[in-house]
C-alpha cells in the first residue's frame, strides 16, 4: 500500500460533525424534513463521546406550577446572569416537547419526576430520565434506516471548509479505510463535544480512558473564523484522583480531610458543589494535600432513590472496591463541562454563514453554571433545532457550494505531510498534550490569575512552534498516533482560547475565579474570542437583557 | 509498585506487520484495581503509541466498544482486570482484523 492516503468526495444537504447526543438528533431532524444528511462519527455509532456515559437527568418544567419561565429565571440565577436569555428561554419551553418527542420515537423516557428538586435553588422538581445510551439506541436506529443518511464511522473531521465566507463542508479522515474524505454540503452542524481532556483530571475519561473530548469541534470553528463565547467559563469537580474511578463526580458533603486530617470545608459554606470544590483544590494547590474522602463507618444512605444508571456505576465501582464507602479515596479536581463555545443564537446559526452548532460544543446557555439536568435538554432541544435551521437553509439552496481547492489541499499535504512525518519530524504528539496540560492545570484551572495567564500564553505559543514538527508512526489505517497528532493541533488552538478568555474576564463570576479580581463586576459581558492565526481578537459583548 | 504483565497479539496487513505477541509491562498500584483497557492505554500513552485498539470507555460495561478475547474469552476489557506478576494474554475477537486489536464489522 502507498504511504499516502486516498482521496474521495462526499455530497449532502447537511454534513452533521459528531454523533453524540447533540449530532445524532441534528441529523434525524434534518433527514425528516427530507434533506440528504451526512453524519460524520469519530467512533462507531452509540460506542464514542460523553453521550453514553449520561446518567439521564433531563430537566423539563412539568410539575404542577412551574413553568418554562421559573425553569429559565432558576438557570439563570444559578448561572450568574451570564447564560444568554434567548437560548435558556428556547431550551425550557422546548424541553418538554423534545422528550415527549423522544418518547414518540421509541426512546423510554421516565416521566415520573421525584418529586424533590435535584438542587436547593431549583424551585421545582424537574428531572425527568432517559439515559444517554438509550437516546443515542433510538436515534442511531431511526438513522440506520433512513436512506437519505449516509454515516461515516470511525472518521475524524479535521477542518471546516470555508469558500467565500461560508462554511461549505469539512475534511474528514476515515480511520478504517486510509481515506480523506472531502465532505462539502450546504450547511453545517458543528456537534463535537467538549474539551474536558484539556484538564489532566477530567470527568470526561471514564475509568481513565480518554473519550476523544479534546477540544477539537472549537478548534475547528476556530480556525474558521467562527466567534466562541465565554470559553473561561469551565465547570470544576471534586472527583476521586485516582483507580477506576477517577473522574467520577464526588458529593461535596463526604467527610473530607487534607494530609494533617484536618477538615478544611467550612460548614454551611454554600449549596454549590463548585464552592466545595474551591477548597479542596485550595489545600491541594497551597501544599496541604492530598486530600482524602473517607465515609467508612457512616452509614450509606440506600433510601434515597437514584437513577437507574447511577445505581449500575456505582455496582461496578463497588466490584472494583474503589468506593470511599469500601476504603479512603484521594481527590482532585476535574474539569467536568465547558459552558462557552461556539457562540450561536436560537436557531443554532453561528457567527460564519452555513455553520450551525449544538452540545456542548456551543455556547452559551448554561452561562457561569451549568446546573445538573440541563445538558441533556441542551443537547435534545438545540441538536433538533440545528438539524431543522440547517436543513430548511440547505433545501432553499439550489446546489453544494464548490470547495477551495487551495484549502483542500492544503489540509489533505498536512495530513500526509504527519504520516510520512516519522522520517523527518522529532516531536511526539503525547508531549505535546502532556504540555497542554499541564499548562491548563497549572495556569487556567480553578484560581486564576494575569501572570499565570499570560505565563500559559506564551507557553501555549511555544507548543504552537513545535506543531509543524510533529511526527507519528507508520500506517493509514487506524493510526491512533496519527490521531494523535491531529488532537493535538486542536488542543493547542482550544487551550488558547480558553486561556485569552480567562484574561480577558477581569472578574469572578460561575466557575471562573480570579484572584487579582475575586468579586463580581457591575456590568455583565460575554468575552468573544475570534483566532486571527498568529492570535486572537478579544472582545467583551453585553449580555442581552433577559426575555420577559 | 509492582508490574503486570500484557501480551498483545499485534498486526497490520496494510505496513505487512504479521500476526505476533508483543510484551508489554505495566505498573500497577497495589491499592487500585487496574483494567485491561486502562493498562493498554498505559502502553498506548507511554511505551508504545502505535498500538491500536478502541479507545474508549463509556464507564457502564454497556457500549461493548472494548470487547477483545482476553485469556481466551470474550470479555470487555473495561471491567476485566490485570494483576501484579501476573500475565494477560489480549487478542482480537474473532473476524476482520484491521490492525492489531480493532476488528471491523
Amino acid at each position: 500500500m502507498s504511504d499516502r492516503f486516498h482521496t474521495d468526495t462526499n455530497k449532502s444537504d447537511v454534513l452533521v460533525i459528531g454523533a453524540g447526543g447533540a449530532g445524532a438528533r441534528a441529523a434525524l431532524a434534518a433527514a425528516m424534513a427530507g434533506a440528504t444528511v451526512t453524519l460524520v462519527s469519530r467512533s462507531p455509532l452509540g460506542q464514542g463521546g460523553l453521550t453514553p456515559s449520561g446518567n439521564g437527568g433531563y430537566h423539563a418544567a412539568m410539575w404542577p406550577g412551574d413553568s418554562p419561565e421559573i425553569h429559565a429565571e432558576d438557570l439563570i440565577s444559578m448561572g450568574c446572569y451570564l447564560n444568554d436569555p434567548d437560548l435558556v428561554y428556547t431550551m425550557t419551553s422546548e424541553a418538554p416537547m423534545r422528550a415527549k418527542e423522544l418518547a414518540e420515537f421509541g426512546a423510554k423516557v421516565n416521566f415520573n419526576i421525584p418529586p424533590k428538586p435535584a438542587e436547593p435553588q431549583m424551585r421545582f422538581p424537574r428531572s425527568l430520565f432517559c439515559p444517554g445510551r438509550e437516546i443515542l439506541r433510538t436515534l442511531n436506529g431511526k438513522l440506520r434506516g433512513m436512506s437519505n443518511v449516509t454515516i461515516l464511522e470511525n472518521h475524524l473531521a479535521t477542518r471546516l471548509l470555508v469558500s467565500k465566507g461560508r462554511v461549505v463542508g469539512a475534511v474528514t479522515l476515515g480511520l478504517s479505510d486510509g481515506t480523506i474524505r472531502v465532505c462539502t454540503a450546504k450547511t453545517v452542524v458543528l456537534a463535537a463535544g467538549s474539551l474536558g481532556e484539556l484538564y489532566p483530571l477530567t470527568s470526561q475519561e471514564p475509568m481513565g480512558v480518554p473519550t476523544g473530548s479534546t477540544g477539537t469541534g472549537y478548534a475547528m470553528a476556530a480556525w474558521a473564523g467562527a466567534e466562541l463565547v465565554d470559553m473561561e467559563e469551565i465547570q470544576f469537580a471534586i472527583t476521586p484522583a485516582r483507580g477506576p474511578n477517577r473522574g467520577m463526580r464526588c458529593l461535596p458533603w463526604a467527610k473530607m480531610v487534607n494530609a494533617k486530617g484536618e477538615e478544611f470545608v467550612t460548614p454551611g459554606e454554600g449549596p454549590y458543589s463548585d464552592i466545595v470544590a474551591r477548597d479542596v483544590w485550595r489545600e491541594i494547590t497551597e501544599g496541604r494535600g492530598p486530600v482524602i474522602m473517607d465515609l467508612r463507618g457512616q452509614v450509606r444512605d440506600t433510601s434515597r432513590k437514584v437513577d437507574p444508571v447511577t445505581e449500575l456505576r456505582g455496582k461496578i465501582l463497588d466490584d472494583m472496591e474503589a468506593m470511599p464507602w469500601q476504603k479512603p479515596v484521594e481527590v482532585g479536581i476535574g474539569s467536568l463541562y465547558c459552558m462557552g463555545g461556539v457562540r450561536i443564537n436560537k436557531d443554532t446559526q453561528t457567527s460564519l454563514p452555513g455553520l450551525f452548532a449544538a452540545g456542548e460544543v456551543s455556547g452559551n446557555v448554561h452561562g457561569g453554571r451549568r446546573v445538573s439536568g440541563n445538558a441533556f435538554p441542551e443537547m435534545i432541544v438545540f441538536g433538533a433545532r440545528a438539524g431543522e435551521a440547517a436543513s430548511k437553509e440547505a433545501l432553499a439552496m439550489l446546489s453544494v457550494p464548490e470547495a477551495d481547492q487551495d484549502q483542500v489541499n492544503s489540509e489533505v499535504d498536512y495530513l500526509n505531510t504527519l504520516v510520512e512525518g516519522s522520517k523527518t519530524g522529532s516531536v511526539d504528539h503525547r508531549e505535546i498534550r502532556k504540555e497542554v496540560r499541564d499548562i491548563m492545570y497549572k495556569d487556567a484551572h480553578m484560581f486564576r490569575n494575569e501572570t499565570d495567564l499570560t505565563a500559559g500564553l506564551q507557553r501555549i505559543d511555544e507548543v504552537k512552534a513545535m506543531l509543524p514538527k510533529l511526527a507519528c508512526g507508520q500506517g493509514l489505517i487506524y493510526n491512533l498516533d496519527l490521531v494523535g497528532c491531529i488532537d493535538a493541533r486542536a488542543m493547542v488552538t482550544t487551550a488558547g482560547a480558553v486561556l485569552t478568555a480567562a484574561l480577558a474576564r477581569k472578574e469572578s463570576r460561575g466557575a471562573h475565579y480570579r484572584t487579582d479580581y475575586p468579586e463580581l463586576s457591575t456590568e455583565v459581558n460575554h468575552t468573544v474570542v475570534v483566532s486571527r492565526g498568529d492570535g486572537w481578537d478579544v472582545r467583551l459583548v453585553p449580555v442581552s437583557p433577559a426575555r420577559r | 509498585m509492582t508490574y503486570a504483565t500484557l501480551e498483545v497479539l499485534r498486526q497490520d496487513a496494510s505496513l505487512g506487520i504479521k500476526p505476533h505477541f508483543d510484551i508489554f509491562k505495566v505498573p500497577v498500584e497495589e491499592e487500585n484495581k487496574t483494567t485491561v483497557l486502562e493498562a493498554l492505554e498505559y502502553v498506548l500513552m507511554n511505551l508504545d503509541s502505535s498500538l491500536s485498539f478502541r479507545r474508549y470507555c463509556c464507564g457502564l460495561q454497556s457500549c461493548n466498544s472494548c470487547l477483545m478475547e482476553i485469556d481466551g474469552k470474550a470479555a470487555p476489557a473495561c471491567h476485566t482486570l490485570v494483576e501484579g506478576g501476573r500475565t494477560t494474554r489480549v487478542k482480537p475477537l474473532e473476524g476482520k482484523v484491521a490492525r492489531d486489536l480493532i476488528v471491523d464489522k
